[in-house]
């Protein structure tokens, strides 16, 4: 730097990383050249380290809790917190189950639910900026068994998708990003819409809902789960519940709102169901 | 050559730092951009090239493991410690407010560009939804944090142009 410094002036210094980072851009978009073997690296190096740092944030907020056992108290706490994941996710499932035995069997296919699944628990180490957990990093990779498109669940409702897998790491897609769209259904009527990501509605703790037909029956308060046309997401997976519906301005369509199950403000362990939803086109 | 390894180990740290920054202080209102404070600071105390090529660094090892576009974000720190780069000669480095003011300033800059970018691949987020719930309460963290983080960078810098100075009596630091 220090060589150059003396010999290339700051203007054309700027001028020729520019022009390397719209290559890069332009490159890496148009899938000339592949950046997730180097990505791969980065993340098997850093994930240690972040790992370490987390250790540090995990023991200082332990200290913050209590005085004597706070560490064991946190810890416990986080025990509880994933049985009362695990039990709220039986719970739907039952629900689901017991409406399955009524009449939609068939319609449903269902011949597995999602509890049966094998899964694999990871914790979320690293996140982009911002407040939301729309895209973050778990400490689970190839390793663990997890590849792209795997389900991510926590509190016994739907988190996201995984999108990029490395050795030891993954990044989840959540699904209040703005780029996520969820073909989802209502679970009383299996009436068929579309959960869509936003990061202006989710400051207001919502997710869209559209697509649903008009004369669909809605109620307040009724769950959504992810549909089983969906060609990523597994069926039978709690998204939220509905917080108010109204017609469009075509009168065939509904759109509204869905408070997710998950809490996007603090996600810090995950569940990847490692299974993938098998479409006929694989 | 040690300067750049300097730079670079602090750039990672920073980066990690930033990325945990969730996870070590959860009841944050908004988490701080601390890359952003590394480059404005970078460029402020020691001029537009190395302003530039700590953000070019840091921007790609941000677009590493968040960007969805390679390369982007490191153009848009690249400009950013370009431009704070221009009042390295116009301001004594020990004036904490000069920082303040640019990385308020650079942050709104960028959050903008970041909803122009999110607008142009068609979001439903407002410009004014957007500018409450996430460009101002991040400007006004990033700021909050600048104040320590700036004078760790700068005591960090004094250490790395002393050096220098030991090493090849550089005119690089004129006072």
């Amino acid at each position: 730097m220090k060589k150059k410094g003396t010999h290339i002036k700051s203007r054309y210094l700027l001028v020729i990383l520019t022009i390397v980072c719209i290559a890069l851009a332009m490159l890496t978009a148009n899938q000339v050249i592949s950046i997730s073997p180097l990505r791969n690296a980065a993340g098997t190096l850093l994930v240690p380290l972040q790992t370490g740092i987390n250790k540090v944030g995990d023991w200082l907020n332990g200290q913050r809790i209590g005085q004597k056992n706070a560490r064991q108290l946190a810890q416990e706490n986080a025990e509880l917190k994933g049985k009362v994941a695990d039990l709220e996710e039986e719970n739907t499932v039952l629900t689901e189950n017991t409406k399955e035995l009524e009449d939609l069997r068939k319609l449903y296919q269902l011949d597995q639910d999602y509890t049966s699944y094998d899964k694999v628990a990871a914790s979320v180490i690293a996140k982009g900026s911002g407040n939301w957990y729309n895209t973050f990093t778990v400490n689970r990779g190839t390793d663990d068994g997890v590849q792209v498109d795997m389900n991510v669940i926590s509190d016994g409702g739907l988190v996201g998708i995984v999108t990029e897998v490395g050795r030891k790491w993954a990044t989840v897609r959540s699904i209040i990003d703005d780029d996520n769209n969820v073909s989802a259904m209502l679970l009383d009527s299996s009436e068929n819409c579309i959960i869509t990501g936003s990061l202006s509605l989710i400051e207001s703790g919502k997710l869209a809902l559209s697509e649903l037909r008009t004369d669909a029956s809605v109620s307040t308060g009724e769950r959504v789960v992810t549909s089983n046309i969906s060609d990523k997401y597994l069926p039978g997976i709690l998204i939220g519940y509905v917080d108010s519906v109204q017609d469009d301005s075509n009168l065939l369509t509904k759109t509204g709102y869905v408070i997710p199950a998950v809490d996007f403000r603090s996600v810090n362990t995950v569940l990847i169901i490692k299974q993938l939803k098998e479409t006929a086109d694989q | 050559m040690k300067k750049n390894i300097c730079i670079f180990l602090i750039i990672l740290a920073t980066f990690l730092v930033q990325s945990s920054m969730n996870l070590l202080l959860p009841d944050i209102l908004s988490i701080p951009n601390l890359i952003l404070i590394l480059t404005c600071s970078m460029g402020f105390m020691r001029g537009k090239k190395s302003g530039m090529w700590v953000g070019f660094f840091s921007g790609l090892i941000l677009d590493l493991f968040y960007g969805r576009i390679f390369g982007l974000t490191a153009l848009i720190l690249l400009y950013i410690g370009y431009f704070n780069g221009f009042l390295f000669k116009v301001f004594f480095d020990e004036d904490i407010r000069v920082p303040l003011v640019t990385v308020g300033i650079s942050d709104i800059a960028y959050g903008l560009i970041c909803y122009l970018i999110r607008f142009m691949k068609g979001t439903s987020l407002t410009l004014g939804s957007s500018m409450i719930h996430t460009i101002l309460p991040e400007a006004v963290c990033t700021v909050l944090f600048t104040i320590p983080l700036y004078l760790l960078y700068h005591w960090l810098n004094r250490k790395i142009t002393a050096n220098e100075l030991e090493e090849e009596q550089s005119p690089w630091l004129r006072r």
